[in-house]
């Protein structure tokens, strides 16, 4: 640290502080700096072939990041650069995709893009409740919006990356960063961008925006990250998705359907019928009924039965409804009844029967429409499972998804072991395009003139790679013909320009002259980042969405 | 009777809602920079003062600040923050090019609470440690670290406006923040 740490100081009062206000002093510093700088305006105007290296040695007298430098590139006009919006995700909010984790078991996340997240239990203490934050930085406008820096300083030599694919993880707890416990390490397999070899894990450190290598990034066969290991999904959905729903839901239709009386009979005047004293527990489903009577229903009852002693008499219930046994002695009676009642009898149970019934048959119909989507979620799952079939190296692990993936056989893995989080990237460092150098300044219409984009980046969206042109630090703008190449820059309001790979074609640009390439603004008001990449889907056919 | 977050939320927006309409007014019309000026000078002098010896330089630096404000000015943008933010972070950049230039300038001034404040911090778990530790850790830190603890604890400002201050996210700022803290209780727990 190069500041004395000092304790016990005295401070000023106000009155002392304010009596050293001296406004006419900023006044007459502004007029002075304004005055110098239109002298060294007019050396550059007089010196317009060397103007490009003023740009380099022009002493700024601003701040770090709203910077605008008077400078000219051109003998007859003025054109003030401007720096970019300093937070322009702020302005296009990144997406980003929160999973819930239980940190004290394994854990396997399987994001939006198919990527696989592997959290091994323990990986993180001191929380019950983890959430995972997941940015994928993988297409151009992200990374350009991101602003994390594309450069790569190896040993003093500058690159730039050409991506394989770039995400961000986080976890919180309580709305606090969470760190992960040492020695343990996350394994995310990621669906990689292009097949090229050589690609290395890159790890980007926000504090300094500089990367650091990590190691060699081989690309993964399909077979290596997924063979054999089949997912329980249905089983593991289950436990998750459908707790004991349908049984829950039978159980409630069985009570109900358990109050519900039998159908009422009406007693008819051409037929036997008598009371019998039976046991309710032994026929619940008639011990509601008042004055229940029983009505013989075949020729086998004899009108003598009424006038025998019988020494025992017993109802019976059966597969085809009630009968009763007579007994005396040897002899034994027996013949089919039906449970009866009285007219009024009759009327008041017909009605508490037509309502329970009309109860039981609504719950019956609310169980059907549980289990119908019910077995389109086991469907659908189902269906699923053969997309989940090569996720998992490990039964046991308790899968998160949000069951949106579209990867496929297909789908080229990249595994980044990761023992901490943040920005890491899969990379080939390459120096700045070695093909066409030409003196080019990058311009925007503002209301008030042309500017020129302090910084702009070069894409070339076959690979893609990432050029970023600091115009102050670069004396010429190297692209490679035949590329799709692609520009993108923002301005000091996070307006963001753009400039296509028609551009560059057929392009010839006389030695020690400076072209003026004029971007074109994405006009509109764009309130999410997937609004601007439509648009600049919409700008260029070569940009893939 | 202490302020409740609503009193202090509506008189931040208060502020917020003059400082835009006096940048407003000094866009249009210099001399109304003074109305700013007036303003903030004393915040940006004691911030100032904070960190760089001598009462002249520390003037002279302040009077930079306002210079360099007033030729940007067109350039400012709200974002929701006091102007003050805005003119302690070209304050930090003035004083980190003086620190440079001129050996023994740079302090770091430790207020009489700082440790309280540290303390405070439940995140941070510490505890029972001595003034001259935190002095020594202090010494021991990087200067981003220091800058960090100094906005936070020193000075009392809120994630959202340290944020603001240094130019990054408040997400980054959290994880600088957790990232600081975790290596300054580490070099404390050493000095014990």
């Amino acid at each position: 640290m190069n500041r004395k740490v000092v304790t016990g100081r005295t401070h000023p009062s106000s009155e002392e502080v304010n009596s050293l206000q001296n406004f006419g002093e900023i006044i007459g510093g502004v007029s002075k700096i304004r005055r110098e700088r239109r002298i060294k305006i007019s050396l550059a105007t007089a010196a317009a072939a060397i103007a490009t290296l003023i740009i380099g040695l022009w002493p700024s007298i601003d701040t770090n990041d709203q910077t605008t430098a008077e400078l000219s590139t051109d003998s007859k006009t003025e054109i003030l650069a401007v720096d970019s919006h300093s937070d322009l995700e702020t302005l296009y909010p990144i997406q980003v995709e929160n999973y819930d984790i239980n940190p004290e078991v394994d854990n396997l996340i399987v994001t939006s893009n198919g990527t696989l997240i592997d959290v091994p239990a323990g990986s993180f203490s001191g929380s019950e409740n983890v959430t995972l934050e997941f940015k994928d930085l993988s297409d151009p406008m992200t990374v350009f919006v991101s602003q994390i820096s594309m450069d790569f300083d190896s040993l003093g030599v500058k690159y730039h990356f050409q991506s394989g694919g770039m995400f961000e993880l986080t976890a919180l707890s309580d709305n606090q960063v969470l760190l992960m416990n040492d020695g343990s390490e996350i394994q995310v397999s990621y669906p990689t961008l292009t097949s090229d070899q050589g690609m290395n894990q890159y790890r980007y450190d926000i504090e300094t925006k500089s990367w650091t290598y990590d190691m060699p990034m081989p690309l993964d066969q399909l077979k290596g990250v997924c063979e054999t290991h089949k997912v329980d999904f249905t089983k593991q959905q289950s436990k998750r998705k459908a707790p004991n729903r349908l049984t829950d839901f039978q159980g409630e239709v069985d009570a109900i359907l358990a109050t519900v009386p039998d159908e009422p009979q009406l007693a008819s005047s051409k037929h036997y019928k008598f009371h019998f004293d039976f046991d309710p527990l032994d026929f619940p489903e008639l011990a509601g009924f008042e004055d229940i009577m029983f009505q013989a229903k075949d020729s086998r009852f004899k009108r003598s039965f009424y006038e025998n002693s019988w020494d025992a008499v017993e109802l019976k219930k059966g597969k085809i409804g009630y009968s009763i046994v007579l007994k005396n002695g040897i002899e034994e009676e027996n013949f089919n009844v039906v449970p009866v009642l009285q007219k009024d009898e009759y009327e008041s149970a017909l009605d508490d029967y037509e309502n329970a019934k009309v109860e039981a048959e609504a719950k019956i119909d609310q169980f059907g429409e549980v289990q119908a989507a019910h077995k389109a979620w086991i469907d659908d799952v189902r269906s699923r499972e053969s997309e989940y079939e090569f996720v998992s190296r490990d039964k046991a692990k308790v899968v998160t998804s949000r069951l949106i993936t579209d990867i496929d056989e297909m789908t080229m893995y990249r595994t980044f072991n990761l023992p901490s989080l943040g920005v890491v990237n899969c990379d080939i460092p390459f120096q700045f395009p070695k093909g066409t150098g030409i003196q080019a300044d990058f311009v925007g219409k503002h209301d008030d003139g042309m500017r020129r984009f302090a910084q702009v980046q070069l894409i070339e969206m076959d690979s893609p790679s990432y050029a970023a042109y600091h115009m102050a630090e670069y004396l010429d703008f190297r692209y490679r013909k035949g590329k799709k190449n692609l520009i993108l820059a923002a301005d000091h309001e996070g307006r963001i320009a753009v400039g296509t790979t028609d551009m560059f074609n057929g392009l010839k640009v006389p030695k020690g002259e400076t072209h003026q390439f004029e971007l074109k603004w994405m006009e509109g008001s764009f309130e999410s980042l997937d609004e601007l990449k439509a648009e600049l889907h919409l700008l260029t056919d070569d940009y893939a969405m | 009777m202490p302020a409740s977050p609503e009193d202090l939320h509506t008189s931040r927006k208060r502020n917020v809602d003059e400082d835009d309409r006096l940048v407003a007014l000094a866009k249009e019309n210099r001399e109304a920079f003074g109305a700013l000026y007036a303003k903030y000078w004393e915040p940006v002098y004691r911030f100032i003062y904070k960190r760089i010896m001598g009462e002249e330089r520390v003037k002279d630096i302040a009077q930079v600040v306002f210079i360099k404000a007033m030729l940007n000015l067109h350039k400012y943008e709200t974002r929701g923050f006091a102007f003050s933010s805005w003119l302690f972070r070209i304050a930090l950049n003035e004083i980190a090019d003086a620190a440079k230039k001129e050996k023994n300038l740079g302090i770091v001034d430790v207020p009489a609470d700082g440790k309280e404040e540290l303390v405070l911090e439940p995140d941070i778990g510490l505890r029972d440690f001595q003034l001259e530790q935190l002095v020594e850790a202090l010494n021991q830190s990087s200067p981003e670290d220091v800058e960090l603890i100094e906005l936070r604890f020193f000075e009392k400002r809120r994630l959202r406006e340290v944020a603001n201050i240094l130019g990054i996210s408040e997400t980054n700022c959290k994880v600088r923040m957790h990232r600081t803290m975790k290596r300054l209780k580490a070099t404390i727990e050493k000095l014990k």
